[in-house]
């Protein structure tokens, strides 16, 4: 592909249709751009713009969220709106899901009353769509143009370009339009009348206020003549130029047990855990320790004795070489294969069409929470990043559910948070490492429930959730998406390795090997400079059971990127003792760290807790306001310490008493304050009278 | 007068007006299809029956419980 100058100022092309069309991948194809794709509706949140190349001209596409009309219901649907409107002279490619036609064109229709200039692309992605279209007729009908394109093989899409490149003119209204907006006597407006009429009688809020219009005269039904108007129109064109095979978009046999009353929650878990059992445990782990094995035999010999050759073992760059660059990135290096395949199971979950069902099972819980079931799929892409999961947020049609979502997104752990588990908790607790890493995710997720049922009860009390969730179909993805998927998240792993976190290894071993005086350490002695400032910062720590200065200073360099904490316990444990990091962690001799596996365990659960790394803040920021996210990071700091304050004297109860007498302590409490809540809740209700059947 | 919430599952309703709906849920219930006359069907619910699955238009929807009580059937 010839290249394409971004600077220029280009003619945009917009592109639109519903929810889960093929929007981007469309943008994809035509673009070449690799934007992240999804069976879901949502998965794009903002505009995104790339230039690219029509026959020989240069055009902007611009990928719009996806919309079912020109009225909004969340946020992400009204950036689309919002930038529709302002960008009225640009052509518009507007895709219709060909299986499911009746409903996208109803959106078509929309965007005609507008007056856009819409070129309609009827995209026939599967083996066999539900519906086959007339596109010439069609076209007659609607006075468009209408090109039948499949946007995963590219077929059709030589005639798109080139129908991109016409003058259509201006569209002609469909035919229903005047005759309608004559129902909204008292409106008067210079352009798009036809437009604005139709909105206002849909009673579109955002257009009232725009254009100071009262809804008292208008006919107490006419939402749904509007919509009756449209889609008796769209039956004519349906009986005219669609056949319909009679199947049902998104309908599968599947759906009998995976949305079975009872079943749908259980094997919802039963799938994740098998994610993670693969991921951390089985395959991920032997990957991981394959590449660990190379990655010191190789890269680890070879910068041994390269830097020893050429600096001399005693030289402090010998040690920046081994210890930071190679030391310390390996380390956070082998997780590689367990993060490429978490990611890659996480985008076959969500090309699958499975996480609607889930949304759909998990709204009791949700719905409760002030979340809807949608919230599940911000949540569990916060196990993979959560910087970019917190965007999906954007779904959300209610801006406190909006937030609430958002804020409790850091809680799930993510991908860089488990070398941490793995690592520490692999030095102290052995095999039973398992429990303490899922006992990790479950807390995280709990402490997530929880905190959302608080903020449902005080600050943030949500307004009805709609949840409105079209069914996409179930679909597998294809073995060329797979290696996409795996490359992309490889390809980001190591240019963050690479860059961000080589950074940070070195700027934290300077730190830690240099005094105050310049004076390298294993040579002169005292104290370093990192060792001076965790110092200060420690003994906030030291209730928590890590209030050495190591552990101070690596969760604050964990608050650039969370690799870096596991990164530089692992430098400065190889300081003193080469070897393995592991059994180096838990040597009694070196236990620079942790004094115990109670300590440990506690510095895990503040890792969990605590803030998330810059990148996932600054979002946060731009997602939810300066405000919200001051009161997010207070939160997770307080939450933290106190969580770990009690999960460390727990620990240290059960080290002292054994496991049982404490278990039952904990029982009686629970108990005691379950019989106090109940006893303060029938005090508070009111009696019901004598054969009372509630009162009205 | 039975709603949406209501209805059995498997069979088909024609949908006869709509009650206490907010005009944005109504006018996305509309966009969606679910307009006046319209046949619909439940297809499942959740354990809870806080959601359900509804096939409308030859494709599947699904809904919160509380929407689904604004929309009268015949």
């Amino acid at each position: 592909m010839k290249k394409v100058c971004e600077k220029e100022i280009l003619k945009e092309v917009l592109l639109v249709g519903n929810p889960n069309t093929g929007k981007t991948t469309l943008f994809n194809l035509l673009t070449g751009a690799n934007e992240h794709v999804g069976n879901w509706h949502g998965v794009t949140v903002e505009e995104k713009g790339r230039p690219f190349l029509c026959n020989d001209q240069k055009l902007k596409l611009v990928d719009l969220p996806g919309i079912y009309s020109m009225s909004a219901l969340s946020y992400e649907e009204q950036v689309a709106i919002d930038y529709l409107r302002a960008h009225d002279k640009s052509k518009v490619i507007n895709i219709c899901d060909a299986s499911n036609i009746e409903r996208n064109l109803s959106l078509t229709l929309g965007l005609l009353e507008y007056g856009l200039d819409v070129v309609l692309v009827i995209n026939c992605m599967g083996a066999h769509p539900l519906c086959k279209v007339d596109c010439k007729k069609l076209s007659s009908i609607l006075g468009i143009p209408v090109i039948e394109i499949n946007a995963k093989t590219g077929q059709g899409i030589e005639r798109l370009k080139s129908s991109l490149l016409q003058p259509h003119g201006e569209p002609p209204l469909p035919k229903y339009a005047k005759s309608l907006a004559k129902l909204c006597q008292n409106f008067a407006c210079q352009s798009r009348r036809e437009f604005f009429a139709i909105k206002l009688l849909e009673k579109d809020e955002k257009i009232a206020a725009e254009k100071n219009f009262d809804f008292a005269g208008l006919p107490s039904d006419s939402i749904s003549l509007v919509a009756k108007e449209r889609y008796d129109f769209i039956a004519s064109i349906k009986a005219s130029c669609i056949k319909s095979s009679g199947k049902v978009y998104g309908k599968s046999k599947l759906d009998k047990v995976f949305l079975n009353r009872f079943l749908a929650f259980p094997i919802f878990l039963l799938i994740l855990c098998g994610v993670f059992y693969l991921t951390f445990f089985s395959l991920g782990k032997w990957l991981s320790e394959l590449l660990s094995s190379l990655v010191d035999s190789t890269l680890g010999s070879f910068a041994k004795l390269a830097a020893g050759s050429l600096f001399g073992e005693q030289s402090w760059l010998y040690g920046l070489v081994c210890d930071a660059l190679v030391g310390g990135t390996s380390t956070v290096l082998s997780f590689l294969p367990q993060v490429g395949l978490l990611f890659l199971f996480l985008s076959l979950l969500e090309d699958s069409g499975y996480l609607s069902r889930v949304a759909f099972a998990s709204e009791d819980i949700f719905g409760k929470l002030g979340l809807s079931g949608k919230s599940i799929y911000t949540l569990l892409m916060g196990f993979g990043c959560s910087t970019t999961a917190i965007l999906t947020a954007r779904n959300m049609d209610d801006k406190k559910a909006k937030i609430k979502t958002a804020m409790l997104t850091p809680y799930m752990s993510c991908s860089a948070k488990f070398p941490i588990y793995v690592v520490i908790g692999g030095a102290f607790f052995g095999a039973s490492n398992v429990f303490v890493i899922l006992g990790l995710y479950l807390l995280g997720l709990a402490v997530a429930l929880l905190l959302s049922y608080i903020y449902e009860k005080t600050i943030l009390k949500s307004k009805e959730q709609s949840f409105i969730l079209e069914f996409p179909p179930y679909r597998w993805s294809g073995i060329k998406r797979v290696f996409s998927v795996l490359w992309e998240n490889i390809k980001t792993f190591l240019i963050r390795v690479g860059s961000l976190l080589i950074a940070m290894n070195v700027i934290v071993w300077l730190l830690g090997n240099f005094s105050f005086s310049f004076g390298y350490l294993p040579q002169t002695g005292g104290e370093s400079m990192l060792e001076s400032l965790g110092k200060i910062l420690a003994p906030v720590f030291a209730p928590l059971g890590f209030g050495s200065w190591g552990a101070a200073s690596a969760l604050v360099a964990g608050f650039i990127a969370k690799e870096v904490i596991i990164s530089s316990i692992s430098m400065f444990n190889l300081v003193s003792n080469s070897g393995d990091i592991a059994s180096s962690l838990s040597d009694p001799q070196s236990m620079v760290f942790f004094a115990s596996p109670a300590a440990a365990l506690s510095f895990l659960v503040f890792c969990l807790l605590y803030c998330p790394c810059i990148s996932s803040t600054a979002v946060l920021g731009q997602e939810i306001g300066k405000k919200w996210t001051a009161f997010a990071v207070v939160v997770q700091l307080c939450l933290a310490y106190l969580t770990t304050l009690f999960v460390y004297n727990l620990a240290l109860a059960v080290e002292k008493f054994g496991f049982w007498p404490v278990a039952g302590v904990i029982a009686v409490f629970v108990v005691i304050l379950i019989s106090i809540f109940k006893i303060i809740g029938a005090i508070k209700k009111p009696r019901a009278c004598r054969g009372c059947k509630g009162c009205k | 007068m039975t709603t949406l919430a209501q209805a059995k599952i498997n069979k088909f309703f024609k949908i006869s007006g709509y009650q206490n709906l907010p005009d944005k849920i109504l006018r996305r219930l509309c966009d969606l299809g679910l307009t006046q006359g319209q046949q619909v069907c439940v297809r499942a619910r959740s354990l809870l029956k806080k959601a359900l699955l509804i096939e409308v238009r030859g494709y599947e929807l699904s809904l919160k419980s509380d929407i689904a009580k604004g929309v009268i059937l015949e």
